[in-house]
């Protein structure tokens, strides 16, 4: 395809929208096949799709279920464009690489107001911003989940993906069939021709890599079948016979465990401690002394056979925790702080929209609430954990793809 | 040490003061069972212990010899899903799922008791099985389902 300027708009004929790029944003997102690690009669097509023996496609997913529906969400968007059931979409925990980066998320980040980015007066400064960060994202390999960012940032990522894959089939298919690529038709995944020669997607597979896409389509809005349908979530069966892998699921060979200690107190740590015990414990294997980093709290670890074994020689360590240097931060202190910055500074309007002085005139009756929440992070129920296998300088790493 | 655990005789090389989780976790490599808080407040380690829902995570692994215990991954005998697990997927219960498998059992365990169970009886049968992602509301209706009442 031609380098050429980023155009995004509805072609008249045939109602599809028609996408090409200057050093395209989705084109240098789609990737390169080898990062798909095709096996034995699989067909890898771009970084995110490959096509397995058995009919299948196998989606690259760099994001993180945590019920949220994002392996649905993505799985959904390649099942349109490729149209295929949903049933046909397999997922394959993606590779590192720049191209599974979530830019939407890095520019969620971004602390511009609403009054920055959006309406007429919208300031120059704060889109050329998020322009430049957008094109830095995507060379970064930030890859987060989070943010409601990941359908933002695959919306067209995935589904160019999935229609590049689709339009080589139909171009593979043309050219076995000699007939011109706009008298196929695709229905579940099978090509067919009016003049009665059909293939599935799994027998064009070989030659559709050889042959060039032409131009990739995506699928007008009118045409959608999945997309704003309410589909089964594809996580669902597996988190309910309890073989779905999380984290801590997973059973590298040799695996051990450790459990931390850290210092009460933020800041604080180790003035001295005894182990000699505790490392006598059935199960425990050694003791990591974890010195404060940039300023964090120190304290140490004990590895251990299981992380029971590895948590009770850790609990039964003796130690003294050094007193954290004054000046550190701590509940009561946060909270006046935050209080006396809200009562006595001055702050910014983050987002103004009609007369609201008017409107507080007009009031029958107004209220005025003191709201408070704690200093939380995320309380979730399954302990943050992640699962590494780092050898010789290679990172092998296990996520709840299930 | 010898187990019975889905139906099958199990050995495990465990302390006799090892909670039931880790030996099912980590010895048995039955990891369907969670960990949620290891004191025995969230359920997320809920499993059947002679029929009767336990937390897994605080009770000796001692305290199982020679009982009968069920995981969630023997809730069903047969290939097939238990009414429960169908329940489940029909009304699409589980968000992140980390403490389904909890509920699954202490749901189990109630409509073997009560198998036409009351909203309040469900309530009170899983007021310990936390769910951070607050699905109570389908759990509630997924439990009914089974129970072959309309949800």
């Amino acid at each position: 395809m031609k380098r050429r300027s980023w155009l995004l708009g509805t072609a008249a004929a045939g109602g599809v929208l028609v996408v090409g790029w200057l050093a395209s944003p989705l084109r240098t997102r789609t990737g390169d096949s080898a990062l798909m690690h095709a096996e034995a009669g699989e067909v890898a097509f771009n970084g995110w799709i490959k096509l397995a023996a058995d009919g299948a496609v196998v989606l690259a997913m760099p994001r993180s279920e945590m019920g949220q529906g994002v392996h649905t969400a993505l799985a959904m968007l390649a099942a349109e464009e490729l149209d295929v059931p949903l049933s046909y979409i397999r997922l394959q925990q993606a590779n590192s690489d720049a191209i599974y980066g979530n830019v939407a998320y890095v520019l969620n980040a971004v602390p511009f107001r609403p009054q920055h980015m959006d309406g007429p007066d919208a300031h120059g400064l704060a889109k050329g911003v998020r322009w430049v960060l957008a094109k830095a994202a995507r060379e970064a390999n930030v890859n987060a989940t989070g943010g409601s960012a990941t359908v933002r940032d695959g919306w067209l990522v995935v589904r160019y993906a999935a229609a590049a894959v689709r339009a080589a089939l139909l171009a593979a298919a043309a050219r076995r069939w000699s007939v011109p690529v706009a008298e196929l038709q695709v229905t579940q995944g099978v090509i067919r021709h009016p003049g009665g020669r059909a293939a599935e997607y799994r027998e064009l597979a070989q030659e559709a890599v050889a042959v060039s896409p032409g131009q990739i389509q995506l699928k007008d809005r009118s045409h959608w079948t999945l997309i704003g349908t309410s589909a089964p979530r594809l996580d669902i069966p597996s988190k309910v016979t309890g073989t779905a892998r999380f984290g801590a699921d997973v059973r590298p060979p040799g695996l051990l465990y450790a459990a931390l200690r850290l210092c009460p107190t933020l800041g604080g740590s180790v003035a001295s401690l005894r182990a000699d015990a505790a490392l006598a414990m059935p199960g425990a294997q050694r003791l990591v002394i974890l010195p404060s980093w940039s300023g964090s709290t120190a304290g140490f670890a004990v590895v251990g056979r299981t992380w029971w074994h590895a948590q009770r020689a850790a609990q039964a360590v003796e130690v003294e925790w050094a007193s954290p240097p004054v000046g550190v931060p701590d509940s009561r202190r946060i909270r006046s702080q935050l209080v006396d910055a809200v009562r006595m500074r001055r702050g910014f309007r983050f987002h103004e929209a009609g007369d609201v002085d008017e409107a507080w005139r007009k009031a029958d009756r107004t209220l005025d609430a003191w709201y408070s929440a704690p200093y939380l992070a995320h309380p979730a129920l399954e302990p943050m954990n992640c699962t590494a296998r780092v050898q010789e300088g290679d990172v092998e790493r296990s996520e709840d793809v299930v | 040490m010898e187990l019975q655990i889905n139906g099958q005789v199990l050995q495990a090389d465990a302390e006799p003061e090892m909670p039931l989780l880790w030996v099912l976790r980590e010895l048995l490599d039955l990891t369907g069972t969670k960990h949620g808080c290891g004191v025995g407040a969230c359920g997320a380690c809920t499993v059947r212990l002679a029929g009767k829902p336990v937390r897994s995570c605080v009770l000796p692994v001692s305290e199982a010899v020679g009982q009968q215990v069920q995981t969630i991954e023997g809730l069903s005998a047969s290939r097939r899903l238990h009414p429960l697990q169908q329940a489940w997927i029909d009304e699409q219960v589980p968000q992140c799922g980390f403490c389904q498998s909890g509920m699954l059992m202490a749901a189990a365990a109630l409509l073997e008791r009560s198998p036409r169970p009351t909203d309040a009886e469900i309530d009170q049968a899983l007021a310990h099985n936390v769910c951070a992602c607050a699905t109570y509301v389908r759990v509630r209706k997924a439990i009914h389902r089974a129970a072959g009442l309309s949800p």
